[in-house]
């Protein structure tokens, strides 16, 4: 705990890595509202559905994928102090305390997981005041439940991935190399800048193994649950993969639906398996001593 | 003599090749040790491995006879190792709860580290915005926040000015008077090592000598006959102070202008024993 309370202590010591962080959540929104929203509501209606409800399933769409991207950056800040704690030998003195080397790697997930949950549900209730303002739609409590739980699984994956692979740069130039290219692909992996059914079948069997694609695609189907079904109505069943599958709220591998429930036990095997490849690290590490 | 810590049979490998071979020695309780070497004679890994932060290939090392308690060694490391952004308060309140102790408890220790260590006008300073020596002063405080038995530090003095060095040796010396305290250190300056009661120097992985100061001069030092003569300075191995007189009867008095007999001091035998081995013969 105390070493959580002192990564955060060193996040927020600088006013630049909060307001970055927001600030990086804002021109995200902000460029999906310039460059991809029209675009988007455009497919839409190209693909043939006609409703007063497409701006509002696009925006919800979109924004569900925002806040995933958002969340899995959001991570980075807290991570750059890991890399840098190690790249100065700063770690050997957290090494040289009683505190066991899971405690101090954990302590970093722990610190980048709860500053990307802080930003996320922040930014996702700020969605949610636009939502209710705009459109005048509104979410079940059980709904914003159900999404705050998407987005607190999503949030551990990114958390777990970034320090995996920060175990692997021990230099800064390296790290922020790494976060230039992380920062533009999460992006193309979530399916948030170009609609994921858009992609070729390849790379759509590649991405639906990135945990991060299933997060995006199961929050997608409870935020725009209701709404699609409103767009619907009038289409018969045949159509209906079109609008789930093209724009990702439904995930397709070797052209079959994922249920939801496949999608929910895949992001299970993924925080589990990312433990364990962290366990099998340490273990190594401590073997490898020797 | 009671012994604190046991260094026994230790060897480390790195990628096949021998850093440590078979390293063995003891440090007394309440003793000043030095250790010292080279660069690359394998300080630096010896030093990681009591500390636990490497492990040795083969050998263990005991504290008290029983396993190595993190909890009983403080560490100053060469480099600056708290952090940039915090107080040097903020940074003892973090490195001491890692120990486990009380908010009370480190509270009074803070404020009592740093009356000692004259730490109470930059306490609360921004570790990045202290001194060089101020922030050594830290390490050091950080190292003692828990009550160490043992103090272990690597070339901790480098790059500090001579009145800062001697300030912080006027402490660490107190501590180990007042508390016991066993200090094991590695240093760059010889001259830091003529406080240490004990010593061992270490090449190439292998010591060459282990042993006491005393027994270190006695074993290696040798009696030096300087005469200074109106034209040129003369240098002589001497056995003994009636040898010395014996050759200076020889000389012309008038043409003498000093004379003295020396003890060979630590750097002359440090220096030869790295490079020759033993010079015993």
């Amino acid at each position: 705990m105390t070493l959580v309370i002192r990564h955060l202590k060193l996040y927020l010591k600088k006013p630049t890595n909060i307001i970055l962080s927001f600030l990086s959540s804002g021109v995200i929104l902000s460029l999906y509202f310039l460059f991809i929203r029209e675009f988007t509501i455009k497919a839409v209606s190209d693909y043939g559905f006609n409703s007063q409800y497409n701006e509002l399933f696009v925006d919800r769409l979109m924004t569900s994928g925002l806040l995933i991207v958002i969340g899995a950056t959001s991570v980075l800040s807290i991570m750059f102090i890991f890399v840098k704690d190690r790249y100065s030998g700063l770690i050997k003195d957290f090494l040289v305390t009683p505190i066991s080397d899971w405690k101090i790697l954990y302590s970093y997930f722990f610190a980048s997981f709860f500053i990307s949950m802080m930003i996320t549900i922040f930014v996702y209730f700020g969605i949610e005041l636009f939502f209710l303002i705009h459109y005048q739609d509104q979410r079940t409590v059980y709904q914003m439940i159900a999404s705050i739980f998407t987005i607190f699984c999503s949030n551990m994956i990114a958390s777990l991935i970034i320090l995996i692979i920060a175990l692997f740069i021990h230099n800064f130039t390296s790290f922020s190399t790494f976060e230039t290219l992380y920062g533009v692909v999460i992006g193309f992996f979530t399916g948030v800048y170009i609609p994921i059914g858009y992609y070729p079948a390849l790379i759509r069997n590649i991405f639906f193994y990135f945990p991060l694609c299933q997060t995006t695609s199961i929050l997608r189907t409870i935020q725009t649950g209701s709404i699609t079904s409103q767009i619907l109505k009038n289409y018969p069943k045949e159509q209906h993969h079109v609008l789930y599958e093209i724009f990702g709220v439904h995930l397709t591998f070797q052209n079959q639906v994922i249920s939801l429930e496949k999608q929910w036990k895949m992001v299970f095997v993924a925080i589990i398996l990312l433990n364990l490849f962290l366990f099998l690290y340490i273990f190594r590490k401590k073997y490898k001593k020797r | 003599m009671k012994t604190i810590m046991s260094i026994d049979h230790i060897r480390k490998e790195f990628h096949h090749k021998v850093v440590l071979k078979d390293v063995s020695f003891t440090i007394p309780t309440g003793s000043i040790f030095a250790f010292l070497g080279s660069n690359g004679a394998g300080k630096s890994t010896l030093l990681n491995i009591i500390i636990q932060i490497l492990l040795p290939t083969s050998g263990r090392i005991f504290m008290n006879g029983k396993e190595v308690l993190k909890s009983k060694i403080g560490v100053v490391f060469q480099e600056n190792t708290l952090d940039d952004d915090l107080t040097i308060y903020e940074n003892l309140w973090i490195r001491g709860k890692l120990y486990h102790i009380s908010n009370e408890k480190l509270r009074h220790q803070i404020i009592v580290l740093s009356n000692k260590l004259g730490m109470a006008s930059f306490l609360h300073q921004i570790y990045k915005e202290c001194s060089g020596g101020q922030k050594r002063i830290a390490s050091i405080a950080r190292a003692l926040l828990m009550n160490p038995e043992i103090l272990i530090m690597d070339e901790a003095t480098t790059a500090l000015d001579i009145e800062t060095r001697k300030k912080l040796w006027d402490f660490l010396l107190e501590q180990n008077k007042l508390k016991n305290l066993t200090i094991f250190f590695s240093s760059h300056y010889i001259e830091e090592a003529k406080v240490a009661t004990n010593l061992c120097i270490l090449k190439s992985g292998v010591i060459l000598f282990h042993g006491t100061y005393r027994s270190l001069l006695q074993k290696y030092g040798k009696k030096y006959l300087q005469v200074q003569l109106k034209d040129q300075l003369l240098k002589k191995e001497v056995t003994s102070i009636k040898q010395s007189l014996l050759f200076l009867e020889k000389l012309d008095d008038k043409k003498i202008d000093t004379f003295s007999v020396s003890n060979s001091d630590l750097e002359d035998i440090f220096l030869k024993l790295v490079s020759y081995g033993d010079i015993s013969h």
